[in-house]
């Protein structure tokens, strides 16, 4: 039972607390730029988590049988960059057979779900911390529902914006990093954390 | 193109001026060869070789700065993050330059843009959390805005940084543009 719990507190960790976007600020350079709509974040987050957890299953196997090699941080943190770039490869194999071509599913996508920091941070994170297999694929979870409820968010906040009288030198990327260091904030004041005094 | 490493660890000058390195050493040698071996290797292999290189590099580079072990841990898994950085990604695999001299003058100068715009905000926040630049004691006013360290304040102060440039522009186009006219009515007048 308490595995369970211990299990459930690491997904709202990872979803809330290290939240990926709102709290690492890890793709925001490549979130902004996208205006995919609402079932294209859910595909893009769906990829995304698909590669972090073949990246943290593949790390996981590598590094628990290879545990003399990767007692360091910076070897651990090559292995996940290897596993990222296997999974890269084998999803452009599989996205270049014609049968899933019909998905429509761009090259771009695939470069921006392995490489853009967070299937990467959230497998480093999660194998540099968790004690367990099961803690590891727990986190990366997490991670993955926090980033597709982020970048929902990003997306109806700049919706909305998108609507109001914004002055022009406001327009854009600025209005939308103030609107997302306001909702970071107001995530942070949700969990309760203390400021360092 | 790569803002999170400006929003999240760029806590000090010291911070920047080393997530600034790491950045450097990950793209401006990718960026320079890519160009000499982007024919020679199939387009799938590309990102995982280049990535691969960079991250390398980081880990070299992070060997030998044992002597800033606490701006080290600041910067924490952001200086392999550096590796897959959207500079270099950009660099090479979106706009990839047609020669190595173009990829060098790319890279270092985009490197350079971070740098100052990294400096920028790591002193402003460096005041105002510990008021101090650079380990420098200097006091400005009577209060400390200890949250300014937070990841959220990072994004504020680039959305507000990012409007004042923009501001700031404008106002130099506008200032080019009353100079030109002057000039070509002067030499209306003169003809």
């Amino acid at each position: 039972m308490s595995s369970f719990t211990n299990i459930i507190i690491l997904i709202v960790t990872a979803m809330v607390m290290e939240n990926v976007v709102f709290a690492r600020a890890v793709g925001i350079d490549h979130l902004l730029e996208q205006d995919r709509g609402y079932k294209g974040i859910l595909t893009f987050g769906f990829w995304v988590g698909a590669v972090a957890i073949f990246a943290a299953i593949f790390s996981w196997v590598a590094i628990t049988t290879f545990q003399v090699v990767f007692i360091l941080n910076k070897f651990k943190a090559i292995m996940v960059l290897a596993s990222v770039s296997i999974a890269y490869i084998g999803l452009t194999f599989l996205f270049n057979k014609k049968d899933l071509r019909k998905l429509h599913i761009e090259e771009q996508l695939i470069t921006l779900c392995c490489y853009n920091g967070a299937a990467f941070l959230m497998v480093l994170i999660a194998i540099t911390t968790a004690k367990n297999f099961l803690e590891v694929l727990a986190y990366c979870i997490g991670g993955t529902i926090g980033l597709i409820i982020a970048i929902l968010l990003i997306h109806a906040g700049r919706e909305r914006l998108e609507m109001c009288r914004v002055p022009a030198s406001f327009s854009g990327i600025p209005i939308m990093m103030i609107y997302i260091g306001i909702l970071g904030l107001a995530i942070y004041g949700l969990v309760g954390h203390q400021l360092p005094t | 193109m790569a803002l999170p490493f400006v929003i999240v660890p760029v806590t000090s000058l010291k911070t920047a001026l080393i997530i600034s390195a790491f950045i450097a050493i990950a793209t401006i040698p990718v960026a320079t060869l890519s160009p000499l071996i982007n024919q020679k290797i199939p387009a799938v292999y590309r990102l995982p070789i280049y990535s691969m290189f960079s991250l390398i590099c980081v880990v070299i580079l992070r060997m030998n700065l044992t002597s800033y072990a606490s701006a080290l841990d600041v910067l924490g898994l952001y200086v392999f993050l550096s590796a897959v950085n959207g500079i270099m990604i950009e660099l090479t695999i979106f706009n990839n330059r047609e020669t190595v001299l173009k990829g060098f003058k790319d890279s270092f100068f985009m490197c350079l843009g971070f740098l100052a715009i990294a400096c920028i905000i790591g002193a402003l926040r460096e005041v105002l959390t510990f008021e101090t630049i650079g380990g420098i004691h200097i006091k400005l006013w009577n209060f400390r805005l200890v949250g300014v360290s937070l990841p959220f304040f990072g994004f504020i102060l680039i959305g507000l940084i990012n409007a004042l440039f923009r501001n700031f522009s404008k106002v130099f186009m506008r200032i080019l543009i009353a100079y030109s006219d002057k000039k070509k009515l002067k030499a209306k007048e003169n003809l």
